[in-house]
């Protein structure tokens, strides 16, 4: 007996002082470095491969985004540059079929190597490709043909004319990045990374390790092609930390530079002298009216979707969940927002009017059956299950039953794909939140938010689905983009007293950065900064 | 004694088989790895493609043989969002798990048994109230918040320790105390109680009559005889610290099992579930089967 | 002689009845009851609804503190709603899903216990294979699955508790009445002709009684910190209906900001735990000290 328990405890003792001081791994940041030479961004998502094709958008980019380059690059405003991408031009044909794009001379793969037409042409093949999850590979698919010119010259023919095409090759409108033909090859499944554990980009940032599910760490890349865009670290670390308070609290012990935070953090993070940096207008929660087509709902009728945009006070929840610094109240007809095509800035946010919402209640013929509230958070917006919960509210002291499910995405996902969606008819109406990425094209987003399933479209939530595929293929074959934007600034009006859905706000991303960092620059528009490479460090 | 254990070898077996089968299952009745990776803009179109693709739209039986055969050769599969093979990552997170719980294991003994043997000492008196209280606190907060204030006090107050991962032995401290409480109060309840037991018996009388000094009958004779009880449940504990601790992972950012778990739920990544589960269920398995074996070597009445 | 042979072989307490209850720890029985009656009253005593929603009045500290609004004692959450309401439903929400879920743990384990013990065998070996599964299985894995299926709900957490309890209570019945099954009165009786069923209920079940008691309230703690843990990751009683854990899950991003958030329901959850862990005990030492492996 004696003996056995003796074993047992030398055992655990032993075993627990071996395995705590077995496999030390200082982080190498923080081994080499005086505090300015490293970085370390903690991040919330964990998508980590390295196949910028493959599983991208929003979450992919953290990982991805500062290593590779931008095909076509942004610049303040949501406008296209030309300086900040690898094209350095562009040329459209008049009917918006044919773009002869070239490439900048001198790019330096991380392996040396120069970057060619190749690659380009190579870039567009694999986003379009069948096995490509990227949310850029409608754009590529939209291509007909591609033709090398020159080493640096590439002339693109599309299946139709698109005038908007070009800003799917920016991080505008997609998450498309610069890829080397050769470090692929083509297996029966589609494409793979010859050697997934070196991949190789263009960008300020070199691969330079990892360790699956802790961190991965890049190297500054001295050859970048833009001496003024190198990388301001020379080591870049992401690390992942799930949880929101524990981000906050190794943001405040300097263990972490730069962190994602939610709304409700703010005040936390400003108490302890952090900064908060991040672009702006990243994202629009978008209240949608599922099924909303279906006469069988209340919601195909506009004093039912008036009153329920009108019977609660976006105002007063904007104003307490989303302080200044993460959102501004979304103003003017949903899915326009500043950044986009047809913006109209003097259109008001929709007002709240708990009388009004109940007269139309009444006039719409509410019959008591319950609302059906989707209630599921985003990644770029974790915040939403506590909108719904208020709004809810609101709805309810307005005489509204209200049914409020919580969920998670990827269960609620498929009901938007099957065909017809499957929204049950006991309920007066289904409504949940969408999070649309605010698109200069706007085109794209009717694409995805509004257009029925017919033709094309996935959440299908405009109440009139004929006249919306009508008005999308007209303004599909409006070449001229200034022209483009008159028509949608007339659209815009028009469907402002249609309710179709409520944008609450024009939520930007919100990030705590410690005195380490001194600078970052986040293109607005776009749903997660697509590069932690134009981090800078304070000046010694 | 050796067919018995041959037995339950067989019975184990079984019963991880039967496992593989629910987990199968009920994961794909969560919904599909598909729409975790598609972007907003997949269309019908993409999204029955990369089903076909992932296999994911064959009949269950046939994914399910497919799944067994591979894994009878050892080949767990590939994570459908991480692109990586999912043996390595299982071993790196089994490897922090089972030192994180070895940590909180140590912690665990270390509190309890002092607190158990002397509690039970002055049994009923203060010392006793005080460490149950002690030991009960740690029960009666979930993991999460102890983990939450732990980070505040030492990491973001005091400075002292690192808040989140694993590197060197400084990044155990935090998450091992904070589970490492959680389960000392078991412990200390079992000692206290087995000693109080012991205490009054004819052999400790015997050894007091005999002369020898009383921390040695305290801390040897009483002790070892104490202790078969909170040893099995030593066992017991460690298997669901292994297994869960899922809270405690995700606080402090561990990259352990419970991380993996929570977010290949989060993400319906099948194959890392699955994975995960049959780990568990296996080591949980392998330990208590240890544990009944040395009790059955212990303790001659259950030898049947 | 038949008559005496027929009286099930009792425990004697030590010391009488009288002297056993005034040893009783008097604190946590009563903030047992304090617990036990906020949540029966809820509805009546809370001074405001628990979802009413008044965005003006988000995240104020306690009326006791500087800035706090009065009439709402404990302060506001980031909707305005009131906190002590709030408490007192969660007290509700958290109270029945524990008692719900031990209740039936407590019958199905018994059962299956007694079946187990009693019969030994196959019976025997089939359930304890089964209590192997379901405690070998992740259960916190088991309730995200179910979450993510079924969604949240008072039902899917009360489940989830009772499929992990039951089989403790199972083991623990089955190891007393393997311990009791050799006894002169049993044999006694089962060579006077007595059916199983009345040598269980009559003979068996009244001796193992004090430990099922004592186990049910030592598991109390136990599936109150379960299904805080359960809403700290998403798997918990869900909103609008408050549960403490569920407050604290949420409230912890506010830790430093807004302490009321946690601090309450955090302080609720501890003091009720241990007041049901301590009065365990004592029930435990009043009743049957031998029960040392509880």
């Amino acid at each position: 007996m004696r003996g056995v328990l003796r074993l047992v405890v030398a055992i655990i003792v032993a075993g627990a002082s071996w395995a705590m001081t077995a496999d030390v791994q200082a982080p190498a940041a923080k081994a080499q470095s005086a505090a300015t030479t490293s970085v370390t961004v903690a991040t919330v998502e964990w998508i980590e491969q390295f196949d910028p094709g493959v599983l991208a958008s929003g979450p992919g980019m953290n990982y991805k985004g500062s290593m590779f380059d931008n095909v076509i690059g942004a610049a303040a405003g949501g406008v296209l540059s030309k300086t900040t991408g690898v094209i350095e031009d562009w040329v459209v044909s008049p009917d918006a079929t044919r773009i002869v794009l070239r490439l900048r001379k001198g790019i330096k793969w991380h392996d040396g190597t120069e970057a060619t037409a190749e690659d380009l042409a190579f870039t567009l093949t694999r986003f379009g490709a069948d096995d490509g999850t990227a949310s850029a590979r409608p754009t590529a698919r939209k291509i007909a043909n591609l033709e090398v010119a020159d080493r640096y010259s590439l002339k693109v023919t599309l299946k139709e004319p698109d005038s908007v095409f070009v800003y799917g090759l920016s991080p505008l409108e997609g998450d498309m990045l610069f890829i080397k033909k050769d470090a692929y090859r083509k297996t029966e499944k589609g494409w793979e990374l010859v050697d997934p554990e070196r991949p190789v980009g263009t960008g300020p940032y070199r691969f330079a390790r990892r360790k699956l599910g802790e961190f991965v760490e890049y190297e500054a890349f001295d050859s970048y092609w833009d001496a003024t865009r190198k990388a301001g670290f020379r080591t870049l670390r992401i690390v992942r930390i799930v949880d929101a308070s524990t981000r906050l609290s190794a943001l405040r012990t300097g263990e972490v530079a730069v962190a994602p935070l939610n709304p409700e953090q703010l005040d936390g993070a400003r108490r302890a002298n952090l900064r908060i940096m991040g672009p702006k207008v990243a994202a629009i929660p978008l209240l949608m009216f599922f099924g909303s087509s279906d006469p069988a709902f209340l919601t195909n009728k506009v004093e039912f979707r008036k009153a329920l945009v009108l019977g609660y006070d976006k105002k007063a929840i904007a104003g307490k969940l989303y302080p200044t610094a993460v959102a501004s109240i979304a103003t003017g007809t949903p899915l326009f927002s500043p950044v986009s095509l047809g913006w109209d800035p003097a259109l008001p946010a929709y007002a709240y009017d708990p009388q009004e919402a109940k007269r139309l209640l009444q006039a719409a013929g509410y019959d008591g059956r319950p609302v059906k509230i989707w209630s599921y958070p985003f990644g770029s917006a974790p915040e939403l299950p506590l909108i719904l919960e208020a709004i809810a509210g609101y709805w309810q002291a307005i005489g509204l039953k209200v049914e409020l499910t919580p969920i998670d995405f990827p269960a609620f996902r498929p009901r938007l794909f099957t065909q017809p969606q499957p929204w049950e008819k006991q309920y007066a109406a289904h409504v949940g939140f969408l999070v649309p990425l605010p698109r200069p094209s706007t085109l794209n987003n009717f694409g995805t938010f509004m257009i029925s399933q017919k033709a094309g479209g996935v959440a299908a939530g405009y109440w009139n689905p004929d006249k919306i595929d009508r008005i999308r293929s007209e303004l599909g074959r409006i070449g001229d983009l200034k022209e483009l934007d008159r028509r949608l600034r007339e659209l815009n009006r028009e469907l402002y007293n249609d309710y179709w859905a409520d944008a609450i706000a024009f939520r930007h991303l919100v990030f705590g950065v410690t005195s380490k960092v001194c600078g970052w620059t986040t293109p607005d528009g776009m749903d997660v900064p697509t590069t932690y490479s134009t981090l800078r460090p304070c000046p010694q | 004694m050796a067919r018995q254990i041959g037995m339950s070898v067989v019975q184990a077996l079984v019963t991880l088989w039967i496992t593989t089968v629910v987990i199968f299952l009920l994961v794909r009745i969560t919904g599909s790895p598909v729409d975790v990776i598609l972007p907003q803009t997949a269309t019908s179109e993409q999204r029955e493609a990369t089903i076909k693709r992932l296999g994911l739209d064959r009949p269950l039986a046939y994914q399910y043989w497919l799944y067994l055969s591979r894994l009878l050769q050892g080949d767990l599969g590939r994570s459908y969002t991480l692109n990586a093979d999912i043996g390595p990552l299982l071993r790196d997170h089994f490897w922090n798990t089972f030192r994180l719980a070895s940590a909180a294991m140590a912690v665990g003994v270390t509190l309890a048994v002092p607190l158990g043997v002397l509690a039970s000492v002055s049994r009923g008196g203060p010392l006793d109230k005080l460490a149950s209280i002690i030991a009960l606190g740690g029960m009666s907060l979930p993991s999460f918040i102890t983990g939450i204030l732990a980070i505040l006090v030492f990491g973001v107050w005091l400075g002292w320790l690192p808040i989140y991962g694993a590197g060197s032995w400084k990044h155990f401290v935090l998450p091992a105390v904070t589970l490492g409480w959680f389960n000392s109060a078991g412990i200390l309840r079992l000692l206290r109680s087995g000693m109080l037991d012991v205490l009054g018996s004819e052999y400790v009388k015997v050894a007091r009559a005999k002369g020898l000094a009383e921390s040695s009958v305290l801390w040897k004779h009483a002790l070892r005889n104490a202790a078969l009880p909170a040893l099995t449940f030593l066992g017991f504990s460690y298997g669901i610290l292994l297994a869960g601790a899922i809270t405690t992972e995700v606080v402090f950012a561990w990259p352990g099992l419970g991380t993996l778990a929570s977010d290949s739920v989060a993400r319906r990544d099948f194959p890392i579930i699955q994975a995960v589960t049959l780990l568990t269920s296996a080591t949980i398995i392998v330990i208590n089967l240890s544990v009944d074996v040395v009790y059955a070597m212990l303790d001659p009445r259950i030898r049947r | 002689m038949a008559d005496t042979a027929e009286l099930p072989v009792r425990r004697r307490r030590e010391g009488g009845l009288i002297r056993t209850f005034r040893r009783a720890p008097l604190v946590p029985a009563a903030i047992m009851m304090v617990m036990a009656t906020m949540a029966a009253g809820a509805g009546v005593l809370a001074p405001h609804s628990p979802v009413a929603i008044r965005m003006d009045l988000a995240l104020k500290p306690p009326s006791f503190v500087e800035g706090g609004e009065p009439g709402y004692f404990l302060g506001t959450d980031p909707l305005g709603r009131d906190i002590l309401s709030r408490l007192m439903h969660g007290a509700r929400a958290s109270l029945l899903v524990a008692g719900l879920s031990i209740g039936f743990a407590t019958v199905v384990g018994t059962g299956l216990g007694l079946l187990a013990g009693y019969s030994g065998g196959s019976a025997d070996i089939l359930i304890m294979r089964a209590v192997d599964v379901v405690l070998t299985f992740p259960v916190i894995l088991l309730a995200l699955i179910f979450v993510v299926t079924i969604g949240p709900s008072v039902w899917v957490v009360t489940a989830i508790l009772a499929l992990v309890l039951w089989s403790r209570f199972a083991r623990l019945v089955r190891g007393e009445v393997l311990s009791w099954k050799e006894r002169e009165f049993v044999t006694y009786a089962r060579a006077t002709g007595a059916s199983p069923l009345r040598i269980v209920v009559v003979h068996l079940l009244p001796n193992i009684t004090n430990s099922i008691v004592v186990l049910a309230t030592l598991q109390v703690g136990f599936a109150i910190v379960v299904e805080a843990s359960l809403s700290f990751l998403g798997a918990g009683i869900p909103p609008p209906a408050p549960s403490w854990g569920g407050m604290i899950a949420s409230g912890r991003a506010y830790l430093e900001t807004a302490w009321w958030l946690v601090v309450f329901p955090a302080l609720a959850v501890a003091l009720t735990v241990l007041s049901f862990n301590l009065f365990g005990d004592w029930l435990r030492d009043t009743l049957d000290p031998t029960l040392r492996q509880l």
